[in-house]
């Protein structure tokens, strides 16, 4: 017998189809022994926390683009999107606009459009009687007041005086304090007459400055070691010092 | 790779319809004492670890006999441990080996490092270089024991030869 024979033989052992019985056992055991494959899980745990990160940015970003936000958040994705220019709504105080003039005006059809210009002339950005005034709403600095005026509006006693802020000459300025004064009374002049304060101030710290230097001139030096070169110095600067003080407020009414 | 009609090549049904009567015919072959019950024991750890397995049909093939290797070398060690049991009772009637008996005989008389590589290499249908892996030998060794094992054969069962 040649080899190939003998391969053949050996190969034709290593054929032989296994038992029915023993077959179905082996399976059995097999399928019984196969590990309960888990399911992969379709998305990671990253891959959620990343994805409400996204859903989250992308919500609060959309909710400030419509302006939607309260007044805080609007404003904070206000500053925080101007830095990478994407341009969304300023809140400038929207929510005290809308309910000054929810509680100003009683009629309802003149609040709603109250309200809904509060709203379009924030989100285009333009001033409260625009063209009119330094930009901002009569009674509030911030620009805040309702559309259509501030309680304020038409009582000159009430709210910052007329030459506060603009640019008037003092014969305008007297004459407007001369109005004020004679319409509102002595109240409302004095506190429009805050400068003649500044002066008396400035006035009383001449006079100390005065007294002062007198009492530097007056010093005996006889009595105490000679002074230093830097000592001398020091007292003269301190001096200067005091008279520059005194002055400054004048300065400051002058200006 | 012969598979049976309709099975998943990589189905644990696929796998053992493919290599089954290979690792089968392996374990007769060495003469092993319960051939179907180890060929279990080689799908039963195939199917725990088949899913973790990378490769081609090939690989595979020397996969798995590498576990019916490594399942002989246990169960031989494990029987050397064991007393060996009594001489069998008149009444035991031996279940008929499908295996070719004249074949098995004349494995029987080849040394234990020949056997091996000729079933290996002609009943389990691995290649030189697979043999050698499994059994952690060179390639020049598996072919020279490959062949002395085939003449030894060709020797014992030649027609001259009278017992």
């Amino acid at each position: 017998m040649d080899e190939n024979e003998i391969t053949q033989r050996l190969r034709a052992s290593g054929e032989e189809p296994v038992p029915g019985e023993v077959r179905a056992s082996h399976l059995s055991q097999m399928h019984a022994a196969s590990p309960v494959v888990e399911k992969p899980k379709r998305f990671g745990r990253l891959a959620v926390a990343a994805a409400a990160f996204v859903g989250f940015a992308v919500g609060s970003t959309g909710f400030a683009m419509a302006g939607a936000l309260p007044d805080p958040a609007q404003q904070v994705a206000h500053d925080v999107l101007a830095v990478v220019q994407v341009d969304v709504e300023n809140p400038r105080n929207r929510g005290q606009c809308i309910s000054s003039a929810a509680r100003t005006i009683e009629d309802e059809a003149a609040k709603q459009a109250a309200k809904q210009e509060c709203k379009d002339r924030i989100k285009s950005g333009r001033p409260d009687h625009a063209g009119q005034g330094n930009g901002k709403a009569k009674g509030r600095p911030d620009g805040a007041g309702p559309p259509g005026g501030h309680p304020n509006d038409g009582d000159p006693c009430k709210g910052p005086p007329p030459w506060a802020g603009n640019k008037m000459t003092p014969a305008e300025k007297d004459a407007a304090r001369a109005e004020r004064a004679t319409t509102c009374g002595r109240d409302i002049d004095v506190e429009a007459d805050e400068p003649e304060e500044l002066e008396v101030e400035s006035e009383e710290l001449e006079v100390e400055s005065e007294e002062l230097e007198v009492e530097t001139e007056t010093e005996e030096p006889a009595t105490e070691a000679p002074l230093t070169e830097t000592e001398t110095e020091t007292e003269s600067t301190e001096t200067e010092e005091l008279q520059t003080e005194a002055t400054e407020p004048t300065d400051q009414v002058e200006g | 790779m012969r598979r049976r009609r309709g099975a998943d090549p990589r189905s644990i049904e696929g796998v053992y319809d493919a290599l089954a009567p290979a690792v089968l015919g392996y374990f007769r072959s060495h003469r092993m004492a319960d051939p179907e019950g180890l060929t279990g024991d080689v799908f039963v750890a195939v199917t725990q670890r088949l899913a973790s397995f990378e490769g081609d049909d090939a690989a595979l093939r020397r996969w798995v006999f590498t576990i019916a290797h490594h399942r002989r070398v246990d169960e031989i060690r494990r029987a050397t441990r064991q007393v060996p049991p009594g001489p069998p009772s008149p009444d035991v009637v031996e279940p008929e080996d499908p295996f070719d008996p004249d074949l098995a005989a004349a494995l029987a008389t080849l040394t234990d490092d020949q056997r091996q590589v000729v079933v290996l290499r002609h009943v389990a249908d691995l290649s030189v270089e697979d043999v050698a892996a499994i059994t952690g030998r060179s390639p020049g060794s598996v072919k020279m024991l490959s062949v002395r094992g085939l003449e030894a054969l060709a020797a014992r069962l030649s027609p001259t030869t009278v017992t």
